[in-house]
């Protein structure tokens, strides 16, 4: 995401890729069935796949999924006290249906969430947040630490890998054992971080003499696209969302 | 006169301020308010699922309560506090994995919350923690909903910065274990809640083992937490404590915050 | 504009660390402010910015004439009026004790402010050029159609047209450089100011950047330049001001500051062409003699380093490769080091010199392990030293980066250097510790914090740090960069009691003045090969009569001894 390249959801504003993904993880959730989940996981990796993101979006889905998977597998498959039908007992751990079904609804539901905010991550690209945060107008602050957060990170990496061999030319082979280590993270975490509040205060101070954090309203030199018809789509997206929690929660 | 100069900035205006405060304020609200409901509200009986109206409720009071938090602090810090923000960012996650690598049994994913809570003050803290969520959310969505727990983390660090406790370097570690016991209870709803579950597979583990016990679900993972999260805090403070005394006193005595609290022992207040 | 200072000092100093400076400048005027390593040059660049105080604390006792406006400064009443002072009379006339805060926004369209560092100046929330330079515009809330014209505008007249649809951090730093003044300078503001503005740039990149600010002068902005370098890019300005520990010590048309005491006195970088001078040519004339310290026949002494066919290509560092490089790159993968030979003998004082991207560090980096070679060997001593630990290659060979700060972390100058020396023998370490302490000029400062100190004294501890340990190699990588003339200086001697006592020195720079007065020893390198390798005088000779060669300036001392006029 950090270096966004295609392929993206073609000409999709960011926004309403947001969107989307916002009343799909909450319908989802509001529906609470593991079908409907194991359901919309299904479509949603085929349509990432049909457009080039499946590639991208779904490895990095299974990296997050399958340790809490496990985790609620663990948790809830072997141990579920209030499960009645037992399929199988060892020592303390009791298998029941009701808990594998519990971890299974919860780890669809969590999916399905996860892929739809981590497709919006593959698509947006941190310029362009911080150019559509401009535009709605909320305080240039935020997208200054959005869209920085995401472009530095190579930067810093690139940097600490720097005092790493600047310290190996020092002759401090990292130490064996815990103390040696310790030693060693100290020995490169204080330039680290040195070099870091010292560049921050650099970068303030080249912001503040452009004129950032200034009272004058921002504009922004960059354009987002996006168009009259996603706005309106979006629009009675969020309109559709809300008429179905009204009917979802006020019938019961 | 100075005053009617184009080239300089009228005193803050006395509206502006207050709207902030205001933001502030109902931020916290609706955090506090959605902890409570979701304490108050749990369901007794978890065999059938959990309430899908209570998880995005509290999916969604949390969220807008750090959104408004943030919006109401972030025009207030000065430029040098924000552009260290997008740094403690990175160091929650660079230096958190570095020393993951070496000592594998903590996460340490708050040096960097806790480093600026300590220079910036809690409002810096807190709203360091909400973003390092939401950043942090673009490549694992599962952190989101425990943007405000990140926020209390950091807002209690510049607490315990502000009132002396990084002045004694054995107090940090105290006050990152007291953090913790914060920081676990305030976290386990929302985990129980949200996803039913944690994360990983070894704190899955010990929820499963108080599970065993007959524990209810909420109450395993609460104990879970209270076992990892104040260690960690600990650590995570210690850690801070040792960085900001190697860092250069003027590189710290730039920060008001830290001038103006005498955070550090030794130095000056002004 | 004029900027009349009486004091200002950080928060929690007990000493002012500027006071009695009166500035004053004209449209399209260039100014110099020239003063060594501390001397407050970048302080004093941080106030006409106007990012001083501000939110930073700090006490400032001033008047600030700019724009028609007159700002005035105190300290709360706490003047200390001294009458030599020529500001100290502003104290008992500012009508106002409250400091104004200034709108940055509207100071920057009449001064506007480049600092040292441009990687740290980056706004980071640009994805492209333009978007960097257009920075400044968003904030003062231009309109799009006319915001887009202007950096067109600001393009074309500075020259970087050709980089406008590139990413920021993917420039090289004079890219960057130029980059951040044309964000600077796209508000068309009367009066810029330059802090260190060709610092670490080879000569190309200089020569850009003064076309860049040519253009500037040219379209009527006044410039401030600050920099410890009377010549170079100094050359532009008219008129010259000496700073000295926070204090303007003498001003003048630069013809006349050039001679005066002063600029002797201080440690400027002198300006190479004008002061060709006899030491230069004297030193050089050691240098190629073998000098009296230096061994006799160096070409008997042992080797202390020695490559044979030394191919290097980027991906070739396994664990890096995911994360150091772009996919482009590793697709292409482009050779650095071509089948390098080079053999290093005790007592030899060797420069390494080539364009940028000629494979100069590269090199260099081999003769330590940071660097491991894709074919080829490098021996250190009498042994390979493939698959041997950087940590332990390091017991002979001492590496200065470029970046000296990366080295560092103790809390003083003097555990610092100790850092690592065996402990059995408290007394001896103690003892070199204070010799190196005190060949590096910092015994006085041996209780400060390394950070603090000012960036060339900060270079001189890790040199320091690398004198301690008696290296059979050093290789340096562009250690003047950022020095002053006093640590130019002991940089010099080291590397020449170094060599005395038998230990190889490499230094790659692009600085051939200073390879000229303290080497014996050029080799040249070109796209990754080396094109020439002998005794400096001869490859002067052979490749530099034209002044140039592979993208390398000759000496300005060596020229004038031709009587060939460089530049």
């Amino acid at each position: 995401m950090v270096s966004a390249a295609p392929p993206r959801l073609g000409r999709l504003s960011p926004l309403t890729v947001l969107c989307a993904a916002v009343v799909i993880a909450v319908t989802t959730t509001a529906l609470n069935s593991w079908a409907v989940s194991a359901g919309v996981l299904l479509g949603l990796a085929v349509l990432l796949a049909s457009v080039g993101l499946g590639r991208k979006v779904l490895p990095a889905a299974a990296v997050i999924m399958v340790p809490f998977g496990l985790s609620l597998l663990l948790t809830h498959g072997l141990f579920f006290p209030e499960g009645r039908s037992v399929l199988w007992t060892f020592g303390p751990a009791r298998v029941t249906a009701e808990g594998l079904f519990f971890a299974a609804s919860m780890g669809l539901r969590t999916a399905v969430f996860v892929v739809v905010f981590l497709a919006f991550s593959f698509h947006v690209q941190p310029a362009d947040l911080m150019a559509l945060l401009t535009k709605y107008r909320t305080p240039p602050q935020l997208g200054f630490v959005l869209c920085s957060a995401l472009t530095i990170a190579p930067a810093i990496a690139a940097r600490a890998r720097r005092v790493a061999q600047a310290q190996q030319a020092r002759g401090l082979v990292t130490g064996s054992g815990l103390r040696g280590r310790l030693a060693a993270v100290r020995e490169q975490a204080v330039p680290l971080v040195l070099a870091l509040l010292h560049e921050a205060g650099s970068r303030a101070d080249s912001l503040e003499a452009r004129g950032f954090g200034g009272r004058s309203r921002r504009t922004s030199y960059r354009e987002v696209t996006d168009s009259r018809a996603q706005q309106v789509f979006r629009t009675m997206l969020l309109a559709a969302l809300l008429a179905f929690l009204v009917f979802w929660y006020g019938a019961r | 006169m100075s005053s009617s100069s184009s080239l300089t900035l009228p005193a803050p205006g006395q509206a502006d301020r207050r709207v902030r405060r205001l933001l502030e304020i109902l931020g916290a609200l609706a955090i506090a308010g959605t902890y409570l409901y979701l304490v108050l509200a749990q369901p007794a009986d978890i065999t059938n699922g959990l309430s899908s109206g209570s998880t995005l409720l509290a999916l969604s009071g949390f969220l807008l309560g750090v959104v408004l938090l943030i919006l109401g602090i972030l025009p207030t810090l000065p430029t040098s506090t924000l552009v260290l923000i997008p740094v403690a960012l990175v160091l929650n996650i660079v230096l958190g994995q570095f020393v993951g690598s070496t000592l594998v049994p903590f996460y340490l994913d708050a040096i960097g919350t806790v480093l600026i809570a300590v220079l910036a003050g809690p409002a810096a803290g807190a709203a360091t923690g909400a973003l390092s969520s939401i950043v942090w959310s673009l490549f694992n969505p599962t952190v989101l909903p425990f943007a405000a727990g990140a926020a209390l983390i950091g807002f209690l660090a510049g607490l315990a910065a502000r009132y002396g406790l990084f002045r004694r370097f054995y107090l940090a570690p105290v006050a990152g274990f007291v953090t913790g016991i914060f920081a676990g209870v305030f976290s386990a709803p929302i985990a129980a809640f949200v996803y039913g579950g944690t994360s990983g597979v070894a704190t899955g583990a010990i929820v499963g083992a108080f599970r065993a016990m007959g524990d209810s679900l909420l109450t395993a993972i609460t104990k879970q937490a209270l076992l990892s999260d104040p260690m960690d805090k600990a650590i995570v403070f210690t850690v801070v404590a040792v960085l900001v005394y190697a860092l250069p006193r003027r590189s710290t005595l730039r920060f008001p915050f830290v001038r103006r609290f005498r955070v550090l022992a030794g130095a000056k207040s002004s | 504009m004029r900027l009349q200072l009486d004091t200002f000092s950080y928060p929690g100093d007990e000493h002012p660390t500027l006071h009695g400076i009166d500035l004053a400048v004209q449209a399209g005027d260039c100014v110099l402010v020239a003063g060594g390593s501390g001397s407050g040059k970048s302080t004093l660049a941080r106030i006409l910015a106007a990012v001083l105080p501000g939110r930073h604390g700090g006490v400032l006792t001033a008047r600030f004439d700019m724009g028609g406006e007159t700002l005035w400064f105190s300290a709360g009443g706490q003047h200390s009026a001294r009458p030599d002072d020529p500001a100290s009379a502003l104290a008992a006339t500012s009508p106002d004790v409250v400091n104004p805060r200034i709108n940055a926004a509207v100071w920057n369209r009449h001064l506007a402010y480049v600092g040292q560092d441009p990687s740290a100046q980056l706004s980071t929330v640009a994805a492209t050029v333009a978007e960097e330079i257009a920075f400044a515009l968003e904030n003062s809330g231009m309109d799009r159609v006319l915001m887009k014209e202007r950096v067109r505008l600001t393009a074309r007249d500075l020259g970087l047209t050709d980089l406008l649809q590139r990413n920021p951090n993917e420039l090289s730093g004079g890219e960057q450089r130029r980059m951040i003044i044309a964000s600077a300078a796209a508000l068309n503001p009367d009066f810029l100011v330059l802090d260190e503005p060709t610092a670490g740039l080879d000569a190309d990149a200089r020569r850009y950047v003064r076309t860049m600010i040519e253009s500037l002068l040219a379209r009527g902005a006044g410039i401030v330049l600050l920099t410890p370098e009377l010549g170079g890019i100094g050359r532009l300005a008219a008129r010259v001001h000496l700073l000295d520990g926070g204090r303007i010590v003498a001003s003048g048309p630069r013809s006349t500051m050039l001679r005066s005491a002063e600029a002797a006195r201080l440690p400027l970088l002198p300006d190479a062409v004008d002061t060709a001078s006899a030491a230069v040519a004297a030193a050089a004339e050691e240098a190629n003699d073998g000098g009296p310290g230096a061994l006799p026949h160096a070409v008997q002494a042992q080797p202390v380093a020695e490559l044979q066919d030394v191919v290097y290509r980027y991906g070739d560092q396994r664990r890096r490769r995911l994360t150091a490089l772009s996919k482009r790159s590793l697709l292409r993968r482009p050779t650095v080091l071509d089948g390098v030979n080079l053999t290093l003998r005790a007592g030899e004082r060797v420069a390494i010199a080539g364009a940028n991207g000629a494979g100069k560090s590269t090199l260099l980096r081999h003769l330590n392990g940071l660097a491991r070679p894709e074919s080829g060997t490098v021996r250190i001593l009498d042994r390979n030293i493939a698959g041997e630990p950087v940590g332990s290659v390091a017991r002979d060979v001492a590496y200065l980066f470029q970046d000296p700060q990366d080295q560092l972390f103790e809390r003083t100058v003097a555990r610092e250097v100790a850092y690592g020396m065996p402990v059995e023998d408290s007394e001896d370490r103690d003892a070199a510790v204070q010799h190196a302490l005190e060949r590096c000029g910092l015994t006085a400062l041996a209780q400060e914090h390394p950070y603090e100190l000012p960036a060339s004294a900060r270079r001189l501890v890790a040199l320091a740090t690398v004198l301690v340990r008696r290296p059979s190699l050093l290789a340096m990588d562009e250690p003047t960069v950022s020095m002053d003339r006093d640590g130019v200086d002991r940089l010099a001697r080291a590397i020449k009691v170094e060599a005395a006592r038998g230990a190889a020195v490499a230094v790659v720079t692009h600085n051939l003045d200073f390879a000229y007065a303290h080497c014996s020893r050029l080799v040249l390198l070109s796209s990754g090969r080396i094109v020439a390798d002998g005794p400096f005088m001869h490859v002067l000779e052979q490749h530099f009569g034209g002044g140039e060669a592979f993208g390398v300036q000759a000496p300005a001392a060596w020229m004038r001894s031709k009587g060939v006029d460089s530049i």
